[in-house]
């Protein structure tokens, strides 16, 4: 593959990789690279289409001359990841049924989604002490959340981790309010009315 | 999996009730094979529509399905009801006239349409019905004749007796609060829970000399509910039914003694799914002592545990951040009763973790 | 007490959406003010590296990292995998209903730790057999190891070659030695999209990327889920 890919092994960014900082490098780029598919790339895929210097190339050619200078030509030595690792073990679904203020807890319903057998609806209740501060304007009756446990390595050491996070949705555009009205419109034209009525 | 027996006999009324803790479905037997079902729920056994499964395992064709009802829009009512409409493609397909209005077409829309993608089951069930099946769709409120048919000898006539005017007026106007009306303001996280269940569609079966009441989830609420019907000179005219499904899960606001008195007769057969909601449950224990009050004849879809199903290991990981974790719907189970003509009283079977009330 | 032959050490997810972005629109800011992200998730995107420009866009929170690039956007899991990475990508294309989509990619991969040294080396030898390689280098003089190893799985029977079409779906699944895990199998599943553009007018593809993402993110998720660990059981069991 001609292509320079980036995977999740490899750290995925350079940093703040600029013009001038490449500017003084001039690299051979090879000319069998030609315009590839980029869905063959799964993360970050870069392409460069033709041999040129460095000095008027765009910042998706920048990041694909870091690498060929990081490692043009021999096997590259995949850098670690900076995040820690993260192993998935229960995600679930989940919507708010009630939140009680004096408690401090909201009940939820909980849909498992992965790492649960039988895949069983459940209940429980919750502290509103493990929601994130920008979350918590969203805990509301109907609200839907994300519910993940894993096991996170980092620096040598296991421990649980587990997170909730609500789903958000963008606001309303004025294209969709507008969209949405005329489908209901055009519904409420097409439904063929009452049947019948009784004498 | 449960073993339903077999089909009813050609003359045979029935009604079937079907609810884990979360969802309730009916499927009625009117004669003659032909069959009436009343919104759905989700058999957790197999995940499939609980009514569709049943008419399956006894070996109903899909034509016999001639009509289906939406009684409520809410998830509990609905699920799997878009399934049902798919698979019976000949029968007809009744829903609160509430949503027969623009404004709440527009809240249907606004959280079940393409630009709200798995926001809310229920709106996106009843949704996915009308868009599809729009021709064979037709809504119900008070006086619609759902249904009317000679069968087995019989004057089989299926009536809506709610939603009210005046009910149909205050649901529109609170759906259409829900509808966004500002670009960039409001957030499109979820659809509200409307209530109260004022929209309801209650139907009345009349079999000649005999009629099942329905009561969906219909609550009291003077004009807008039981307080009207069970005044209303147009209900007090139908036979009286001796077989009842219990309004809003046995509750206190979906009661009322005119009911009793003046829908029903003395002692009926009364059939109920459980309702179990976080810390709601229906029925309560007073529930179930003034329901019993009324009629020893009655009958729970679900009495079963709610212990979790998890293992210990799972247990243990979900209970980092979860207290007084339970399932969701205890057990799954099933009322029958049935009736020939000439029989003195319906028959009951109970099917999975059913039981007396 | 049966051993467990593997474990499953780190799990990550991605969306990819090939197609015409403007880079310099998809700033924090911009996301959160449609109430896509949250107030945190900017605070933490200004704290870390970030760079909002008219040829690329890349930030990244606690949860996810966004990189945009004029004909690409990837939304990249970081700690735990969530489908609020599924809402985001949904969500921006929802404000951005005339966007050109060419294709997605539904990415999923996994961290597989092998318990005993001989499985490591009997799945690398059943994956890459190393007999094909030693017949050309003396193992007494060279080692051969291998690098990664990439298929194309496409749904129909085709025994005779692979189609690259524009338009296609298949799944690329690489598996390579981790460079994170000691002794451990980097597998990776990249589900590809981009039948459903044919015939499409490319202002029109926008939703259609959307419903797909969101249709079929959970089952993309457990499907490679399932396949990865199915085939790390292939590989090592005798």
């Amino acid at each position: 593959m001609d292509s320079v890919i980036v995977s999740p092994n490899d750290s995925p960014l350079p940093n703040r990789t600029t013009p001038r900082d490449l500017s003084s490098r001039k690299v051979e780029l090879r000319s069998s690279l030609r315009n590839k598919h980029l869905l063959e790339l799964p993360t970050l895929a870069v392409q460069v289409s033709n041999e040129r210097d460095l000095e008027d190339v765009s910042p998706l050619s920048m990041l694909a001359a870091h690498y060929f200078v990081e490692q043009p030509k021999v096997s590259p030595e995949l850098p670690r990841y900076t995040a820690p690792l993260s192993a998935m073990r229960q995600l679930w679904e989940g919507t708010v049924i009630s939140v009680d203020s004096s408690t401090e807890t909201f009940e939820a319903a909980l849909s498992p989604r992965y790492g649960i057998e039988p895949p069983v609806e459940h209940m429980a209740e919750i502290d509103l002490a493990w929601v994130s501060s920008q979350d918590s304007d969203l805990v509301k009756p109907g609200a839907v959340f994300y519910l993940t446990l894993c096991k996170v390595q980092s620096r040598g050491s296991v421990r649980d981790s587990q997170e909730i996070r609500f789903r958000r949705k963008p606001y309303w555009t004025a294209e969709q309010i507008r969209k949405l009205n005329q489908a209901a419109e055009s519904l409420h034209a097409r439904l063929p009315g009452i049947k019948r009525i009784d004498e | 999996m449960i073993n339903y027996g077999s089909a009813p006999a050609i003359d045979e009324l029935e009604i079937t009730i079907f609810g884990p803790g979360f969802g309730e479905a009916v499927a009625i037997h009117l004669g003659e094979n032909s069959w009436l079902l009343v919104d759905s729920c989700i058999n957790p056994e197999n995940n499939e529509p609980a009514t569709r499964h049943y008419l399956d395992s006894i070996g109903v064709a899909d034509p016999s399905v001639k009509v289906i009802v939406a009684s409520h829009w809410h998830d509990d009512h609905v699920r799997g009801l878009s399934e049902l409409a798919n698979r019976y493609p000949s029968a007809e397909f009744y829903y609160s006239s509430v949503f027969n209005e623009k404004e709440c077409l527009a809240f249907l829309k606004a959280y079940s349409g393409d630009d709200s993608l798995q926001l809310s089951k229920g709106t996106q069930e009843l949704a996915a019905v009308l868009e599809t099946h729009t021709s064979r769709c037709f809504p119900a409120h008070h006086k619609v004749v759902v249904f009317e048919a000679n069968i087995a000898g019989r004057s089989v006539i299926v009536r809506a007796f709610s939603p009210t005017p005046a009910a149909a007026r205050q649901c529109i106007a609170h759906f259409a609060q829900y509808v966004p009306k500002a670009a960039g303001v409001d957030p499109r996280n979820h659809a509200p829970d409307v209530q109260p269940n004022a929209e309801s569609v209650v139907l009345h079966i009349e079999f000649g000399d005999d009629a099942i009441l329905l009561g969906s989830d219909l609550e009291d609420q003077g004009e807008r509910g039981w307080q009207m019907l069970t005044e209303s000179s147009y209900c007090l005219s139908k036979q009286k039914a001796s077989a009842y499904k219990v309004a809003h899960h046995g509750s206190k606001s979906g009661d009322h003694t005119n009911i009793w008195s003046n829908l029903l007769i003395g002692a009926p057969h009364a059939v109920m799914t459980p309702f179990h909601w976080g810390g709601n449950r229906l029925p309560t224990d007073l529930d179930r002592a003034r329901i019993q009050g009324y009629t020893s004849k009655a009958h729970i879809s679900s009495n079963g545990t709610s212990r979790p199903t998890l293992s210990g290991d799972q247990l243990k990981t979900a209970s980092r951040l979860c207290n007084k974790l339970v399932r969701r719907n205890p057990a799954f189970g099933a009322v029958r009763l049935r009736r020939k003509p000439g029989d003195i009283d319906w028959s009951v079977e109970l099917f999975g973790h059913a039981s007396k009330l | 007490m049966t051993t467990k032959k593997y474990s499953v050490e780190a799990n990550g997810s991605s969306i990819v959406v090939a197609g015409t972005f403007a880079p310099q629109s998809l700033s924090p800011d911009w996301l959160c003010a449609r109430g896509l992200i949250g107030e945190g998730d900017v605070d933490a995107a200004n704290q870390e590296q970030i760079v909002v420009s008219n040829q690329l866009t890349t930030f990244q929170t606690q949860w996810f990292t966004l990189q945009v690039l004029p004909q690409q956007l990837v939304i990249n899991s970081r700690e735990a995998v969530t489908p609020a990475l599924m809402d985001l990508s949904v969500g921006i294309l929802s404000l951005l209903p005339s966007t050109p989509v060419l294709g997605i990619g539904i990415n999923n991969h996994a961290h597989f730790k092998i318990s005993k040294t001989a499985d490591y080396h009997k799945l690398g030898d059943k994956l890459v057999p190393k007999g094909v390689w030693y017949e050309l280098y003396s193992p007494q003089e060279f080692n051969a190891g291998t690098i990664h190893v990439t298929v194309r799985i496409e749904p129909g029977a085709r025994p005779d070659h692979l189609v690259n079409e524009l338009h296609a779906d298949y799944k690329n699944i690489t598996i390579q030695p981790s460079a994170n895990v000691l002794q451990g199998i980097f597998v990776m599943v990249n589900d590809h999209k981009s039948s459903m553009f044919a015939n499409v007018e490319p202002a029109d593809t926008a939703p259609i990327a959307a419903k797909i993402i969101a249709d079929n993110w959970q089952s993309s998720y457990d499907k490679a889920s399932s396949d990865m660990e199915q085939l790390i059981v292939n590989l090592i069991q005798d």
